[in-house]
């Protein structure tokens, strides 16, 4: 009874979902007050049915309902309580409810906190944003139900959730990186409106820009979360595989960046207007690009979902539909927005504007990466092919280092043009940064590396130029520019953290008996001894390792029964100028156990940096002028019509 | 910029987007090829030696040949095996061909008894619980399912649950014509 609830409220949102479409548009098309209430309260609907149908599907878990095709291949009786419901969103069915759900969620929030927009342009959005959850939702039901189910032949118990999933980080990591995902959907109708009505002015790019910096912070933090993950959780130390799903989700953070900077020049200068909107439909684009990629099987990796040929043809068609759609009006409609003519001297304008090209290019460098393979495949009868992190590497990281040295002057220039004197002046602090670069990687790790000289000497100007304009506006500071700086700082720490971690990381592999042990720098692990565990749907070899004989540290190497998967939980003693780390490997013949440790520097700064851009760009949401000016906007608006 | 030029800078987005949806669309060609791949198909059936299911008597390919056969790779511990076991007593049960199973990467207890449970449409099982001959066969998962001819040819290769579908559409033809 329960599933079929769950299947009806699904499609009461699909209903709902319609009626926002029909009403926002047709209420935006003439201009009809009554028709835009009705597509909020028809938002607010939406939200309800979809809440009510995850929040069943979560009670079949708990109620372990094997009769539900999805919970006999994804849970078990013997699931904590706790990944019984993770569980719900942990493969493609239950994933892909929670999506429409996050969509629901994000129109809901655009149909009560934009009272203040135009009628015009709020229909526009919310009917735009109708329609990609129609889209998704066709998606549920036709192809992908969470709630079908498997009668006769119930099996009495489920296959288990994939093991590598039953983990606290991977509990938060898929809803922050939807959440993150589709908030681009937001910037993304905003862009639909602007071409609908032909009006795109400064208050436009305000009533975007936090809806942006919401959605890249989430997606931030959401691709933070999986990085820390896959750090602790595969067991071999990585925290970036450019794996073609990782790139899914970076190419739209790239884009993302690029879109918040652009913004920032269309609203303080109606500067890049034109190139604003079509940032704003490529990032959602590449949302749903990622999704056609990690749902469709037309790549392989760690995180694809199962394959089934009808969802891929499907998904090909929305993104066809809804990408191919908003590009062809772009192409009729962009022609109506105009920019005022800039002055380009070494300006505010000139630093976006490279900012914006940089991140284009890196965008691209990754999506051929990524999409290489393929073509590959099919040119040379399947043969298959994988680029790889050299390639990657060799191109995005010198790419990073450009855009810190531009970043640095960020604060500091000025639109329209910059007193070369302040550029002077800056430049001191660069050599300062370049000096202690240079002496700092000695002292601590007693070697030198060219790409961490320059990274760190960046990291340090960023940080010294960024202070000191914040210590010049201390007595008129305004929260955006408060979340600059942080989010600026925050892209140093990152930036020091690869660097440092991917020059200075040390490893050793063993093989040990209890007993022996290795040395690695001025440490030495000796394994004590290696005993069984049991978890409550696992059993665990644990090794005991004794770290210069005062600190100890326990690896385990799980298997979980039911599905017959062995995981390598590693002991990570964090630190934060350096994580030890070590993996317990499989066993070798008499008592022999193969081994791994690891010393990783300053690699959560890498992770910190990247909390802290999120955190600032929320913050910076926050800013009044924001709301102040949406309140002149309105009245404006409204005195017009 | 001219009118025309200005015209073709904003229609480079949707064309460049028609490139990457080619790229896509051929990419889930190449992806679905993957599914039924061709470098096994007419190839003849790996040799084997392994233990039956219940007797534990020792099998070999050359014991099975002389007329058509299904293989299929099922497992206690698969869950979508249970939504093609109904198909696949109705074939045993009609006659249609042999069915043998490969209980794959299995404990011999628990396969008994998924068949004691379920009912046992097949001919003869053979353990492979090493997953060597799956290796051979080159399975990514449990079930998937070969059909070879009288001279131990495959001819047909299907990954994942078998349907009605699949039968009446794939299978049943390319059965008649061995016949």
């Amino acid at each position: 009874m329960i599933p079929e609830l769950g299947h009806f409220a699904a499609i009461l949102g699909l209903a709902s979902a319609l009626g926002i479409v029909a009403t926002g548009f047709w209420g935006a098309f003439t201009n009809q007050d009554s028709w835009v209430e009705m597509s909020i309260r028809l938002a607010k609907l939406q939200f309800g049915a979809l809440a009510i149908a995850f929040l069943l599907l979560i009670l079949s878990f708990l109620q372990d309902d094997f009769s539900v095709l999805y919970l006999a291949n994804n849970s078990n009786t013997e699931l904590p309580w706790y990944y019984k419901v993770s569980g719900t969103w942990g493969a493609h069915e239950g994933s892909f409810l929670l999506w429409t759900l996050v969509t629901a969620c994000w129109t809901l929030a655009v149909a009560l906190r934009s009272k203040n927009l135009p009628l015009d342009l709020h229909g526009y959005v919310l009917g735009t944003l109708g329609f990609l959850n129609v889209a998704f939702l066709l998606f549920l039901l036709a192809s992908s139900n969470p709630f079908d189910r498997l009668v006769p032949n119930v099996p009495i118990q489920g296959a288990d959730l994939n093991p590598i999933l039953q983990d606290p980080g991977q509990v938060i990591h898929p809803p922050m990186l939807y959440i993150g995902y589709i908030g681009f959907a937001v910037a993304f109708s905003f862009g639909i409106a602007a071409l609908c009505t032909g009006k795109l002015d400064s208050a436009w790019a305000r009533w975007t820009r936090p809806w942006v910096n919401m959605a890249w912070g989430f997606l931030t933090i959401g691709i933070a979360l999986g990085s820390w993950w896959a750090y602790y959780e595969l067991g071999w130390g990585g925290w970036w595989f450019w794996d073609p799903v990782e790139n899914a989700s970076f190419m739209p953070w790239l884009a993302g960046i690029a879109l918040i900077h652009s913004l920032a020049a269309t609203e303080k200068r109606g500067a890049f207007k034109n190139w604003t909107i079509l940032l704003a439909l490529l990032t959602f684009s590449m949302c749903l690009v990622g999704a056609f990629l990690v749902r469709s099987g037309v790549l392989t990796s760690v995180h694809a979902f199962a394959v089934d040929p009808q969802r891929g043809l499907f998904l090909l068609g929305i993104l066809i539909v809804v990408v191919g759609g908003a590009l062809y009006l772009y192409f009729v409609r962009a022609s109506t927005i105009r920019s005022r003519i800039q002055y380009w001297g070494m300006s505010r304008e000139l630093l976006l504007l490279i900012n914006n090209a940089l991140l284009v290019i890196a965008v691209i460098t990754i999506m051929l990466g990524t999409l290489y393979p393929i073509g590959y495949e099919w040119f040379n009868d399947g043969d298959k092919l994988s680029v790889g992190g050299p390639y990657f590497n060799r191109i995005f990281l010198p790419l990073m280092l450009v855009l810190a040295f531009f970043l640095a002057l960020a604060p500091i220039s000025q639109w329209k043009n910059t007193p070369m004197l302040l550029i002077k002046k800056s430049s001191i602090l660069l050599a300062g940064s370049a000096v202690v670069a240079l002496v700092l990687p000695w002292v601590l790790w007693s070697s030198l590396n060219f790409g961490v000289t320059c990274a760190v000497a960046l990291a340090l100007w960023i940080v010294a130029t960024h202070c000191k304009s914040f210590w010049r506006q201390r007595k008129s500071l305004n929260l955006g520019f408060v979340g600059m700086v942080v989010a600026h700082v925050g892209f140093a720490i990152a930036i020091s953290g690869v660097a440092v971690t991917s020059a200075f990381s040390d490893e050793r592999d063993a093989r040990l008996q209890p007993g022996q042990s290795l040395v690695l720098n001025d440490k030495t692990y000796e394994l004590v001894d290696v005993g069984q565990t049991q978890g409550q749907n696992y059993s665990a070899d644990r090794a005991h390792f004794s770290v210069n004989g005062v600190m100890s540290m326990y690896p385990e190497r799980r298997n979980y029964r039911l599905r017959q998967t062995i995981t390598t939980e590693a002991a990570i003693a964090p630190g934060i100028f350096r994580d030890l780390y070590i993996s317990l490997g499989e066993p070798i013949g008499n008592r022999s156990w193969g081994v791994r440790v690891q010393e990783k520097p300053l690699v959560r700064w890498i992770w910190f940096g990247a909390f802290v851009m999120a955190i600032a760009a929320m913050v910076a949401c926050l800013d009044k002028r924001y709301k102040r000016l949406a309140k002149r906007d309105a009245i404006k608006a409204g005195s017009s019509k | 910029m001219t009118r025309r030029q200005r015209k073709i800078l904003l229609a480079s987005p949707l064309l460049g987007f028609l490139a990457l949806a080619f790229v896509l669309t051929i990419g889930f060609d190449v992806g679905r090829h993957d599914i039924h791949p061709s470098s096994l198909l007419n190839k003849p059936f790996p040799e084997f030696e392994l233990p039956s299911l219940h007797s534990q008597e020792s099998v070999q390919l050359s014991d099975l040949l002389g007329e058509p056969r299904l293989f299929n790779v099922w497992a206690s511990w698969c869950i979508a095996c249970r939504t093609e076991h109904n198909l696949l007593r109705q074939v045993a049960e009609r006659g249609d061909v042999s069915v043998i199973g490969i209980n794959y990467k299995d404990r011999r207890s628990d396969a008994l008894s998924w068949l004691f449970e379920l009912g046992d449409p097949y001919t003869l099982s053979i353990l492979d619980s090493n997953g060597d001959l799956g290796v051979d066969l080159g399975v990514y998962g449990a079930p998937e399912s070969f059909l070879i001819d009288a001279k131990g040819v495959i001819r047909y290769k299907h990954v994942g649950p078998l349907t009605e579908e699949v039968w009446a559409n794939q299978i049943a033809p390319i059965l008649k014509t061995l016949d």
